[in-house]
């Protein structure tokens, strides 16, 4: 059981919590999230992604997404605002927990760090306590391994490193 | 760091300390240098009032 405390930060009493990024087993940096079981897939700004990847995803051809098996969407508010968003697994470190999830890179340089349903959410049971202003984490070790093998890093990472950008 | 209100902004944090903030995340990048980066945790604090999540 993991318990983290809602955000101290103003305005207050926000559940968020911290994933580490990592790239080739490298941590990249860290970004804090918000818990959002309203997001279908956790959500990052794709400014971020120079930072791991060394370049910025969504301004990246289309053709070389899909040859990385990255999925090209479009993102939808639920205010109705439509994003352009590429959708690519990457590992990511909660607690003492480290496993691949899909990430939903968003072109819109602010969005808010979106902790959402697909992948994380199977690994854990999470248990909002807004009396106590906390979040539980239960966690699926029976599925957090099941998650390890889903995606083909080598195939991504060898892309990648033929770009010759990172 | 609840002294001062973060309301909308992107923050830089080691171990839990604001070390850089600014209105967006490119203009917060700019001034840390890339050594320091993967000690950091990035975050955006919700504006006041926001109700738009994806």
């Amino acid at each position: 059981m993991i318990t983290v405390k809602y955000d101290t930060t103003p305005p207050l009493g926000h559940p968020k919590i911290t994933l580490s990024l990592f790239h080739k087993d490298i941590l990249k940096h860290s970004v804090s999230c918000l818990v959002d079981s309203g997001a279908d897939c956790t959500t990052l700004p794709s400014s971020m992604s120079p930072l791991i990847y060394g370049f910025d995803v969504c301004k990246m051809p289309e053709s070389f997404l899909k040859r990385l098996g990255a999925v090209l969407n479009e993102s939808e508010c639920f205010c109705g605002d439509k994003i352009n968003s590429v959708k690519l697994p990457l590992m990511v470190g909660f607690d003492k927990f480290t496993f691949p999830i899909n990430i939903n890179w968003v072109d819109n340089a602010n969005a808010m760090p979106l902790l959402g349903r697909e992948d994380f959410f199977d690994c854990f049971k999470i248990e909002l306590d807004g009396l106590r202003q906390q979040v539980i984490f239960y966690p699926n070790l029976e599925h957090i391994e099941k998650q390890k093998s889903k995606f083909d890093f080598n195939k991504i990472n060898n892309l990648i490193a033929r770009l010759k950008i990172v | 760091m609840s002294e001062q209100d973060y309301s909308g902004k992107w923050i830089a944090l080691r171990n839990n300390k604001v070390v850089s903030s600014a209105k967006d995340f490119t203009d917060l990048i700019k001034n840390l240098k890339p050594t320091e980066i993967p000690s950091l945790t990035f975050a955006k604090i919700p504006q006041r009032g926001t109700v738009c999540v994806m």
